[in-house]
């Protein structure tokens, strides 16, 4: 070996670190990038999450339990007529009711009780603004009838959809508003 | 530091990229058209001018020193439920002015299947209303591509004297949106 390209044991050492801190430069850039696709993921998934509108069929018969509330569905039946009282009330052409009989059990008083009809396509339907006059009611206890808790209370929805999908209905919906997981869709006992 | 400077170039290059390839959709057409907005069909049916409008109770009664243009629009949700209008989606431009719906219906919602059919009111300057035509806009958070709907409401240069006209002492009867399944 010449002497021209001898190397000093310093030189050596400075090389090792000079080639030590590329390496650590690369990591360094390799784990920011890394960190950047990590938050891309997480923003992506949290915000498809979020914004459409994704359900879960449960077995048939199976309860949802949200926010301390236990919902079953009991029944869901389609009818062209509703009874109110002394009055019926019949669907537009073209249109059918669905009504769909619940129980609750919850843990709190003043639950809501609110659920929707659930189709294919994610469609979805709330139940009717007006209350009917009918055996069973269609809210979740008043002032004269308070929903005990603990003591199950049965109640009715009933919504308006057209016909064409009275055949393609997946079920009732029991939203919760506060978790990311798909909406449960409750399916009466075979 | 690296990361957070990471971060920002990234969302600078998304945002500059999303700008490159979208921009906003505008769809144009005309009274009686059917338009794609988002997942809905909409389209304008008719046109009526006023100066005084009469909804179904005594509070929703108004009289205007303008004109009061009527714009009936039908919305079809053949997928799933969708609401045209609210606080910033649904307005009439004309003559370079912005007017925003006012009265009973300032948005219209069609059901899951159904189709839904209301007046939109908004109040105008008759002077300039030549070319108006209906703004129907819808922007969501995630949407790189906002859409818009342009409806010209028959409105032109040439006959914009008559509409005006056709508004003196004119009540316009405004009842709530209707609703029928879709075939």
């Amino acid at each position: 070996m010449s002497a021209s390209t001898q190397q000093r044991p310093t030189d050596r050492v400075d090389k090792l670190i000079q080639r030590s801190d590329r390496r650590r430069s690369w990591l360094m850039a390799s784990m920011a990038f890394a960190l950047v696709l990590i938050y891309l993921f997480i923003w992506m998934t949290y915000a498809g999450s979020h914004t459409y509108s994704r359900f879960r069929q449960l077995p048939a018969g199976d309860s949802a339990t949200v926010k301390g509330v236990t919902f079953t569905l009991v029944s869901l039946t389609r009818t062209g007529v509703i009874t109110d009282g002394d009055e019926t009330h019949q669907a537009q052409p073209g249109t059918t009711y669905v009504i769909a009989d619940l129980q609750i059990v919850t843990a709190n008083k003043d639950p809501l009780c609110s659920v929707e009809l659930v189709a294919d396509g994610k469609r979805t339907w709330e139940s009717n603004a007006e209350f009917f006059d009918r055996k069973k009611p269609q809210y979740c206890g008043d002032d004269e009838h308070p929903v005990t808790p603990g003591k199950p209370w049965d109640y009715e929805q009933i919504y308006l959809i057209p016909a064409a999908f009275a055949d393609r209905l997946y079920g009732i919906g029991v939203e919760d508003l506060t978790s990311p997981a798909p909406t449960k869709v409750l399916t009466p006992a075979a | 530091m690296i990361i957070a400077l990471a971060c920002v170039v990234v969302a600078g290059i998304g945002v500059n990229v999303t700008q490159n390839i979208s921009g906003e959709v505008i769809r144009t057409g005309d009274i009686h058209q059917s338009l794609r907005l988002d997942n809905a069909i909409v389209r304008v049916t008719d046109v009526r001018t006023g100066t005084a409008m009469a909804g179904q109770t005594d509070d929703d009664r108004y009289k205007t020193g303008g004109m009061i243009l009527a714009v009936t629009l039908r919305v079809e949700a053949p997928g799933t439920k969708y609401t045209v209008g609210g606080d910033d989606g649904v307005s009439v431009q004309a003559g370079g002015r912005t007017y925003a719906a006012f009265g009973p219906n300032t948005s219209i919602t069609a059901e899951a299947g159904f189709a839904s059919t209301g007046d939109l009111l908004f109040e105008v300057d008759p002077n300039h209303i030549a070319g108006a035509y209906l703004e129907l806009y819808r922007s969501e958070f995630i949407h790189v591509t906002p859409q818009k709907v342009h409806i010209r409401l028959g409105i032109t240069q040439q006959n914009a004297a008559q509409w005006v006209a056709a508004a003196k002492g004119r009540t316009l009867q405004v009842g709530s949106a209707s609703s029928e399944p879709l075939g």
